[in-house]
């Protein structure tokens, strides 16, 4: 069921290798923005990640979000195995100083360098009068944590970077810029749309595209009224993707 | 080590990037085998990614090395397909070369980042891992303008590793924090502010 975070990070692997299915390309893949309206589901895809790259018996997860996950998102068997949990590394800098604080003095924590590198709410910490300068600075940072931890893991592996950015559907210039200018750091991004709002069940369309290191890849995310998400992929850019007939959700199993 | 750069340092100052295109295209385009790959490269600059170098320059930094390497001075055609690319940045940056500007800074961590002195004598920060520099002109016509790929730092940075001519600074890993964090006093400005 996690085959989305798992195909997320593996779509990303391929990078400039080939495009094999083995289960052992660590490799980080380039860093990836995740971006939806509220409530599109960005949190529990970040979770899922978490938890996948906690299985994966590499170094722990951190994750940086403003303020503790209101709940932990349902999941199954051994998708919640409290080894797992206790692997993700959960972190709540209240401001953007502190983020800031975090990301720049990284390299002096010490214990095994993390696997993987999560921010949520990224939105939160853009503060509203900065400059392009100070937005790329966070941005660069983070990657630059990524990389430092990277650099400690050693070659043939390294540490994967995803951040969660909401934006509002009808965006403002304001938030134009901001976002081009994230888009520089973040080539490959991940776009979350609500798709059919079925009864009982919230449905989600998430698109992923590498930033040019592979094809566009496109699933489901559903969400049960029980909040199990169920992850499907949706058929590989059978029709034309600009219609939305594909909106049934028939066509997969 | 000095470079040797006539051809870079004539006083052509530049008025026109089209116009010089087409003066250095004509040498360049006979001398070097970049020249194909440099035009598909303009052709889509538009579409760069910030992070990382289009393949054409880093194929040209790699053979500058290797040159480098080989000869201990960049050839006359690179300097100058280094500047059809750059523009007149490329011959700042090789001043700032020259002079020793750039200091790679590392901790005991293996964490590293990058400081220019500027020829106003001011310090600027480069990161090492991707596309940053703290300087104004990265902040205008890099990111918010998308009219230049890096800032003379950013290159002297990429330059001063292909000639190894990087001074080495080792620092504690607080002090490291130190340097990276200096943004910080502008950003909690900001935040009081608001």
């Amino acid at each position: 069921m996690l085959r989305m975070a798992e195909s997320l990070r593996r779509v990303l692997n391929l990078g400039s290798s080939a495009e094999s299915e083995e289960e052992n390309t660590a490799e980080a893949g380039p860093p990836l923005l995740l971006l939806g309206g509220p409530g599109s589901g960005k949190t529990a895809l970040l979770f899922a990640a978490a938890l996948e790259a906690a299985g994966e018996g590499r170094g722990p997860v951190l994750f940086l979000t403003r303020r503790p996950l209101q709940s932990l998102p349902r999941g199954r068997g051994a998708a919640l195995d409290p080894l797992r949990l206790q692997k993700i590394r959960f972190q709540y800098p209240p401001s953007t100083h502190e983020l800031l604080q975090l990301l720049c003095s990284a390299h002096e924590a010490r214990g095994p360098a993390p696997s993987l590198l999560l921010l949520d709410g990224l939105e939160e910490y853009l503060v509203e009068d900065w400059g392009p300068q100070e937005a790329a600075y966070l941005a660069a940072l983070l990657l630059d944590t990524a990389a430092h931890f990277s650099h400690q893991i050693g070659p043939g592996q390294g540490c994967g970077l995803i951040v969660a950015l909401q934006i509002q559907e009808e965006g403002d210039s304001g938030d134009a810029l901001q976002l081009s200018l994230l888009q520089r750091y973040f080539p490959a991004q991940c776009w979350l749309q609500v798709d059919t709002p079925g009864p009982g069940q919230r449905c989600l369309r998430a698109c992923l595209d590498p930033g040019g290191l592979g094809p566009r890849a496109e699933w489901w995310v559903a969400f049960r009224p029980d909040g199990e998400m169920t992850i499907t992929p949706r058929p590989a850019q059978a029709g034309n993707p600009s219609s939305d007939k594909g909106s049934s959700s028939e066509g997969q199993p | 080590m000095r470079v040797t750069r006539a051809d870079a340092t004539s006083p052509r100052p530049a008025p026109d990037r089209r116009r010089e295109f087409s003066l250095v295209a004509v040498g360049a385009s006979r001398l070097l085998g970049f020249w194909g790959r440099v035009k598909a490269w303009d052709a889509m600059a538009s579409a760069l990614p910030g992070v990382t170098l289009p393949a054409v320059v880093e194929e040209l930094l790699s053979e500058m090395a290797a040159a480098v390497q080989e000869n201990a001075r960049i050839p006359d055609e690179h300097l100058s397909a280094l500047k059809f690319i750059f523009g007149s940045s490329a011959i700042q940056a090789l001043d700032l070369v020259d002079r020793q500007s750039v200091t790679l800074i590392s901790s005991p961590s293996g964490r590293r980042v990058y400081q220019v002195l500027g020829s106003s004598g001011k310090t600027y920060t480069c990161l090492a891992s991707c596309h940053y520099c703290s300087c104004p002109a990265f902040a205008f016509s890099v990111l918010r303008k998308s009219d230049s790929l890096l800032c003379k730092h950013l290159l002297a940075v990429y330059l001063s590793q292909v000639m190894r001519t990087c001074r080495q600074l080792k620092v504690s890993d607080k002090q490291l924090t130190d340097i990276l964090f200096v943004k910080k006093q502008q950003a909690a400005q900001k935040d009081k502010r608001l």
